[in-house]
């Protein structure tokens, strides 16, 4: 096999994505469930007693909620088709994999299946959150300490 | 109003945008690719460049992935701020825990009502 | 295609149906605080409560500035502690805020039921998560 055949085979394996597409693709979906999640934080400001610091958290819930039903019933799997980061990087794609871990897990029952796998996916972004919000908080509580920064 | 939508929308897929990029143009892995976004959310709330963002963009900030690492440094930073060093262990779900609580107990209940379907999700 | 640009005009007209920014104080016979605000050029409008003890002022920065919100929000603060020493000041942006000292201004409270309303928007504001 020659330098070429080999690069042919590479060639097959990882198809060139139109990034430009994908890239547009992922601004308009991602922009729209955004903008949704907006109209929620409004929704919540205007009809419950949310400032608009504190209703970002319901929002998320509820968001997290839509993305339930949505994967539940299969919808969610072709916006990611479609959309691609614009799906997944939102608070819905998080609840996404979550709901799907549990879900495909559920025949192994609730504990070891449901309960083990519910964050197969999901959980490195916890892991590493906790991780990077641990070394910055305690970086910059250290430069406090020693007077280089302020709060 | 309106214009807190526009800029929900445009900042939102902005960050999704650079989520694709991280997947097309870096050929990282979905979950390489959040918890990248995740430890840049951290990052820039400890240059304390996220809570403008919010100010700025509300949803298109608070919605994508990015702002759960903000929300985890933030509440370490201000628990730090109260009690110093022990403070970053303990503060740091203060403010998270609505997403991940909502997505433990709705994951529940999708599993108690939906079937598993022969696609991968 | 078509779909999904019907669903952008959708929200974008239900975004529509918001009102342009106005400058209210209430109780509406000082005139020094109007001053204050109306010189103010970082904000396009402003809703302000005063009792005796506490003076509650939403204001309303436009988008653009809205990254330096804190700041805005300390330095018109500042401003109006000075202007009153011995009153509590707030200087709050923020919808939910605005939209119930609507509410106070509309229903024309007394001394007495303004202190408290105002002391139920600062429950509110002091919420941080």
């Amino acid at each position: 096999m020659d330098q070429k055949q080999f690069e042919d085979i590479v060639e097959k394996q990882n198809p060139k994505t139109p990034m430009f597409t994908n890239m547009l693709k992922a601004f308009l979906v991602g922009g729209i469930i955004c903008t949704i999640g907006q109209l929620i934080i409004f929704f919540y400001i205007r009809f419950f007693s949310f400032t608009e610091r504190t209703a970002a958290n319901p929002t998320a819930a509820t968001l997290v909620f839509i993305a339930m039903l949505l994967t539940g019933f299969g919808y969610y799997k072709k916006i990611s088709q479609f959309a691609g980061a614009g799906s997944a990087v939102p608070i819905t794609g998080f609840g996404n994999s979550v709901v799907s871990a549990a879900i495909e897990h559920k025949t192994e029952g609730y504990v070891l299946g449901v309960g083990g796998n519910m964050f197969k996916l999901a959980g490195s972004v916890i892991v590493f959150g906790v991780l990077s919000a641990f070394f910055v908080a305690l970086i910059k509580t250290i430069l406090v300490k020693i007077g280089v920064v302020s709060w | 109003m309106i214009s807190s939508l526009v800029v929900a929308f445009v900042v939102g897929g902005l960050i999704c945008v650079v989520g694709q990029f991280l997947m097309d143009g870096l050929k990282l892995t979905p979950a390489h690719t959040m918890s990248t976004l995740v430890v840049s959310g951290s990052i820039l709330d400890g240059f304390g460049l996220y809570e403008p963002l919010i100010a700025f963009a509300g949803a298109g900030a608070t919605v994508p992935i990015t702002s759960f690492g903000n929300s985890l440094t933030h509440g370490a930073l201000e628990e730090a701020e109260k009690h110093g060093l022990i403070g970053v262990l303990t503060g740091m779900f203060e403010v998270t825990s609505s997403g991940i609580s909502a997505a433990i107990l709705f994951g529940i209940i999708a599993a108690f009502i939906f079937q598993k379907r022969n696609t991968t999700y | 295609m078509k779909n999904k640009w019907i669903v952008i005009l959708l929200f974008l007209t239900l975004g529509a149906c918001s009102d342009a920014p106005e400058r209210v104080v209430y109780p509406s016979d000082d005139l020094e605080l109007e001053k204050i605000l109306d010189k103010q050029d970082s904000i396009i409008g402003y809703k302000s409560l005063m009792d005796n003890n506490t003076l509650l002022v939403s204001i309303e920065i436009p988008t653009m500035k809205r990254f330096s919100k804190v700041k805005i929000e300390e330095n018109i603060k500042k401003e109006l502690e000075n202007e009153y020493p011995n009153k509590k000041v707030i200087v709050i942006d923020d919808l939910k805020i605005k939209w119930e000292i609507e509410k106070i201004i509309e229903k024309e409270h007394e001394s007495k039921e303004l202190t408290k309303s105002i002391e139920k928007i600062l429950a509110l504001s002091k919420e941080e998560t």
